[in-house]
């Protein structure tokens, strides 16, 4: 490790996000992607954010690293607390140390997040020179430990290859190699695994696991893999329609689901042994953001649905010890 | 059963029937850029000879590691990279020779990157509009209702037409691609990576459409992605790349069922379960430790194997459907049990 880090204390979490809201503003319509997200990151959790295409997911994400663009965009409301600074209210000046030093990403789309017309070596020691205090060589010679580190052959090559050249999987562990360089507390991955196969992925999981165990770094996965969840995450939260509908330890989620989504999720997944056979799935679409409804996001598409649940704002509440649940029927079964 | 190594051949009644697409002892160089003061580097055999068949309303799965020449080799069948050798046939004929507009009408291709494949500054209807109006030739309204008809097939809301690919989720983008490969009349999909990107109930809704089409309209898929268990749901046989090489081929239910290659075991062992403590077979060198180069010398797959013996580092195991089975390249073929070998 590369500088001294003070031990966040152990009580309070790393990260606290309250109430968090962001808005998009197309053609006068007001889009609100993110609507109302409580999130909590202990120090060395790992929490598995999952939910339906267009839940917000990744906004979050973005909003967490205040990367929202804006226009259209824009944060109306809530808070994201690191260490007790507010990253909304933050100035410029603060965001630009803590994104890619203490909370680093690694988003769905390597090749927009990449410069196509610079080397991958180039990137990466401009990425660990803009934090740290290393020479031209030293930070050379990191990138090549960084690279060896996500298993990529032949690094001392691959440094100086443009990110076209690279095939998706590699493009995506070059993006996980630039964002382990500053040694972040906070790993954010959006999908990370998503364009990998299966041995590759089972090795970045395995890195992944590796480097929380030493160094203790938090992580917030996003992924649509139940499976790699289960793996790597000690806690779940789901997302629908820009809110967070249940969250849970991992095991509970997949044993017994307390929201109809998580459930009706759950069974969507195909299984290994099955064959060729029509899929689970959960007919509608989710609803329009510039139109949420009233009541429960869910209720145009859910099995156990009551006029109760359109009635008004249902908030997400306990519902056993350890878990929380936005429905008013949780647990319920048609 | 040795018989069936055609892929795509399913039914014996239609092997005299000429498959929709073959290829044919395809290879891909990609020349290394000279770069001054060092030596050019020999260049990366992306694709090292691939040849299959497929039938009609058949869907063949490709499955293999990252950088193993799964998207070059959908490309070299689009025509978007020149073959360094081999042929791609539609129907028996050599593409090259067919013309561009033809060939567009009956084959379409999904990207394995939906970031890069839409175009910025075109809405989704305006991104539709081109195959509709060139491929499908319909007049403007039968184009609109054709766009509304196209995103509910894929599960976007219609008022989505109107909106740009920045403004979607990375789901949403995907089912756009998907929605633009069905706007043309092609009836063989080269598919790469289609659903990987998307949440398990979209993704559901897709599989299900994709057979569905299948079925209804006898379309042919070539399927490329990394996720054993979609490709198992969809795809009526399968093939398993390794560095730019096929090394097993078999109907889906064989592959997953009775695998041969070490190869293929090891992918099998080394899906999320959600099972921690589940033991898993691991590789004996990390992904592509034998260089993307590749060579002739022995088995590419040697330095990783649980399996090798001193003979794969010398000999190229040939795929071969010898002494009995569905086609393998591997020495050991019919003793490559990891309960037996693996450490
Ligand atoms: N720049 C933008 N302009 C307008 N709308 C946007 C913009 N970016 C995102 N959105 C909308 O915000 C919603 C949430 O998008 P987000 O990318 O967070 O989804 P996601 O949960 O990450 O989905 P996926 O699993 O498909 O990646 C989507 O409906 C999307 O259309
Ligand atoms: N335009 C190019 N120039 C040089 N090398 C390339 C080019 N495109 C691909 N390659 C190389 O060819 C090999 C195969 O790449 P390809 O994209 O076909 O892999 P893939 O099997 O699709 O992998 P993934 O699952 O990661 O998408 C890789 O080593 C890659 O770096
Ligand atoms: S609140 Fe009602 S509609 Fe919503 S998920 Fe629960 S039961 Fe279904
Ligand atoms: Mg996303
Ligand atoms: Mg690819």
């Amino acid at each position: 490790m590369s500088d001294v880090r003070i031990e966040p204390p152990d009580t309070t979490s790393l990260l606290e996000v309250r109430g968090l809201r962001t808005e998009f503003v197309v053609e006068d319509e007001v889009y609100r992607a993110v609507d109302g997200v409580d999130l909590t990151i202990g120090p060395g959790e790992s929490v598995g954010l999952v939910g339906e295409s267009g839940s917000g997911k990744t906004v979050t994400a973005m909003s967490i690293l205040q990367l929202i663009p804006d226009p259209p965009g824009r944060i109306v409301g809530g808070s994201i607390e690191i260490d007790g600074v507010d990253l909304v209210r933050a100035p410029e000046r603060v965001l630009r140390q803590v994104r890619g030093g203490r909370i680093a990403c690694v988003f769905q789309d390597p090749l927009t997040s990449l410069n196509p017309v610079l080397p991958v070596g180039d990137q990466l020691t401009e990425m660990m020179r803009a934090h740290q205090d290393l020479d031209r060589r030293a930070a050379r010679r990191r990138a090549r430990e960084l690279l060896d580190a996500v298993h990529i052959p032949h690094a001392e090559r691959r440094l100086e290859e443009y990110p076209h050249e690279l095939s998706g999987g590699m493009r995506q562990r070059v993006m996980i190699a630039m964002a382990l360089a500053n040694d972040p507390e906070l790993l954010i991955a959006d999908e990370p695994t998503t364009a990998l196969d299966v041995t590759v992925q089972a090795e970045i999981l395995d890195l992944l696991r590796e480097l929380r165990e030493r160094t203790g770094m938090s992580l917030l996965f996003i992924t649509h893999d139940f499976g790699v969840v289960a793996e790597l995450c000690d806690r779940v939260v789901v997302m629908y329609a820009g809110r967070v509908v249940e969250q849970a330890p991992v095991d509970k989620v997949f044993a017994d689901a307390a929201h109809p989504y998580t459930r009706r999720l759950v069974d969507c997944m195909p299984r290994l042994g099955e064959g060729r056979r029509d899929l689970e799935v959960i007919p509608g679409l989710p609803p329009a953001l510039n139109r949420l409804p009233d009541g429960c996001a869910f209720a145009e598409r859910c099995d156990v649905v009551e006029e109760a649940c359109r009635r008004g704002t249902i908030a997400l509440e306990g519902y056993g010890e350890d878990r929380m649940v936005r429905c008013i029927r949780p647990g319920a079964r048609p | 059963m040795s018989q069936e190594h055609v892929i795509g051949q399913r039914d014996v009644d239609r092997v005299s029937t000429t498959p929709v697409l073959e290829v044919r002892d395809l290879v891909k160089h990609f020349t290394a850029r000279r770069r001054l003061l060092v030596p050019t580097p020999a260049p990366l055999r992306a694709v090292q000879g691939v040849s299959f068949q497929v039938q009609r309303g058949q869907a063949l799965g490709i499955v293999g590691e990252s950088g193993c020449g799964k998207s070059t080799l959908a490309k070299m069948i689009m025509g978007l990279h020149e073959p360094t050798s081999g042929t791609v046939l539609l129907e028996g004929r050599d593409v090259s020779e067919i013309p561009r507009t033809e060939f567009a009408r009956r084959v379409q291709f999904v990207f394995q990157d939906p970031y890069s494949s839409l175009n910025p500054r075109k809405t989704v209807r305006q991104a539709l509009d081109a195959p509709l109006r060139h491929l499908a030739g319909l007049d403007a309204p039968a184009r609109r209702a054709r766009t509304a008809e196209l995103l509910d097939l894929v599960g976007l809301r219609a008022e989505f037409a109107d909106r740009y690919p920045h403004e979607f989720s990375g789901g949403q983008r995907q089912r756009v691609g998907i929605a633009r490969a069905l706007a043309s009349t092609a009836d063989v999909l080269l598919l790469d990576e289609p659903v990987s990107a998307l949440d398990v109930s979209v993704q559901a809704q897709v599989l299900n459409l994709l057979r569905e089409l299948q079925q209804e309209l006898g379309l042919t898929y070539v399927f490329i992605a990394h996720d054993l268990a979609v490709v198992e749901n969809l795809c009526d046989e399968v093939g398993v790349m390794y560095l730019g090489r096929v090394v097993e081929q078999a109907p889906a239910e064989v592959l997953f069922g009775s695998p041969r290659h070490p190869y293929t075991h090891t992918l099998l062992s080394a899906i999320p379960t959600g099972d921690r403590s589940q033991r898993r077979l691991r590789l004996a060198a990390p992904a592509g430790a034998n260089g993307p180069a590749g060579t002739d010398e022995g088995c590419a797959f040697a330095p990783r194997c649980y399996r090798v013996e001193d003979r794969c580092q010398t000999d190229l195991p040939p795929l071969s459907a010898e002494p009995a089975g569905h086609p393998v390249a591997c020495h050991f073929a019919d003793d490559t049990d990891p309960e037996e070998h693996a450490r």
